[in-house]
């Protein structure tokens, strides 16, 4: 493959130990990344490995980065693209995924970089490896509007039923929230008995979940493999309990949570 | 493939079978436009913004670093996601108008 003549980049998806990937690179060449005609390849630093690809500073530069990831379209293909990569690259070897749109001037800037964070690196490669991801998400239900007790056409002189109507409804309201959000502690803390680390991440907001429920617990776990399936009953088990909450469950994913550190949690503190 | 019970899919093994085409088929073609089937904000992709962008970074990119000292990540998704924003503090954003 010949370089090409315009500036390049180079963009890094993951970092393996060096001798978990020398043997088996060979089907990264045949991923397309991010389609720019070059070839995924491995770019050795140590003891270390990481992922990359060349790509055109012009479609790479911080302009068109940060065009790109502002249009809804390209962030989802973008995040597509790197995830594949990691997904692939996961799969042949434990690896530490870099966040989208890591990019570095040139292969020696890389080098630099994995060598500034060598410990940090192989201490998460030690951790990640042997396990996955799980992402754990619970949903409260904001239910139907309390039933039209009050059937339309009170009359005057109803404002205070409507003020009672109003303050039935928030405490009923509240009282969902409080119910949901115990539910996910409960469910939070059965999984968390089952993962080596857990990590809060934000919940989605409305623009997200719609109107119709509410996020109030989004998780990742990070699980042994072969541990999933007592997560599945776990789940299934919280499921019939908790009747006030949706429970989703998502994975196995790269374990892109637990990458520095992962013990602590980020997100939403309950 | 969307939805939530997404946990059926034997996705440990299609993980595992032939990374590289299972990672083709996943990977739309540069400049094409991917089926949009997961809808307007398709769950699997909030889950998927959730972990590549949110992730604690381990390591930090020339341009990352050059675009502002914020991560990428919160100008892309300040306009599209104000779901996964510091702004929403609280996970109960439902109780809008009565």
């Amino acid at each position: 493959m010949t370089r090409a003549e315009a500036p390049a980049l180079t963009y890094a998806f993951a970092v393996c130990r060096g001798g978990d990937l020398t043997a088996s690179a060979e089907p990264l060449a045949e991923l397309p990344g991010f389609g720019t005609g070059t070839p995924v390849r491995t770019l050795a630093a140590g003891p270390l490995t990481a992922v990359v690809q060349d790509v055109p500073a012009a479609g790479f530069g911080e302009e068109a980065l940060r065009r790109r990831l502002s249009d809804r379209a390209e962030l989802e293909r973008c995040a597509r693209a790197h995830h594949a990569v990691i997904t692939a690259v996961s799969a042949l070897a434990p690896a530490v995924p870099l966040p989208l749109a890591t990019v570095y001037l040139d292969d020696g800037r890389v080098r630099e970089a994995l060598g500034e964070r060598e410990t940090s690196l192989l201490t998460a490669l030690d951790r990640i490896a042997g396990r996955a991801e799980w992402g754990v998400k619970v949903y409260a239900p904001t239910g139907p509007p309390p039933a039209p007790e009050a059937a339309p056409g009170d009359g005057p002189g109803s404002g205070r039923a409507y003020l009672d109507r109003v303050r039935t409804r928030q405490r009923g309201r509240e009282q969902r929230h409080t119910l949901a959000l115990r539910a996910a502690e409960r469910v939070d803390a059965v999984a968390r008995g089952l993962a080596v680390a857990a990590r809060r991440l934000r919940p989605h907001g409305v623009e997200v979940t719609g109107k119709h429920r509410t996020h109030v617990l989004n998780a990742a776990y990070l699980l042994d493999l072969g541990r999933e399936r007592e997560l599945r009953a776990a789940l299934a088990s919280l499921r019939r309990d908790e009747t006030d909450v949706q429970i989703e469950l998502s994975g196995p994913w790269v374990p892109y949570s637990f990458a520095d550190g992962g013990l602590v949690d980020d997100g939403a503190a309950p | 493939m969307t939805g939530p019970t997404r946990e059926t899919t034997p996705a440990r093994a299609l993980w595992e079978a032939t990374p590289a085409d299972t990672a083709r088929k996943e990977a739309p073609a540069w400049g094409t436009t991917p089926a949009e089937a997961l809808g307007p904000l398709g769950v699997p992709l909030v889950d998927l913004l959730d972990r590549v962008l949110a992730t604690g970074v381990v390591i930090t990119g020339d341009l990352v670093i050059a675009i502002a000292e914020v991560p990428l990540v919160r100008l892309s998704l300040h306009a599209l996601l104000s779901s996964v924003n510091e702004r929403v503090q609280s996970p109960w954003t439902d109780s809008g108008p009565l």
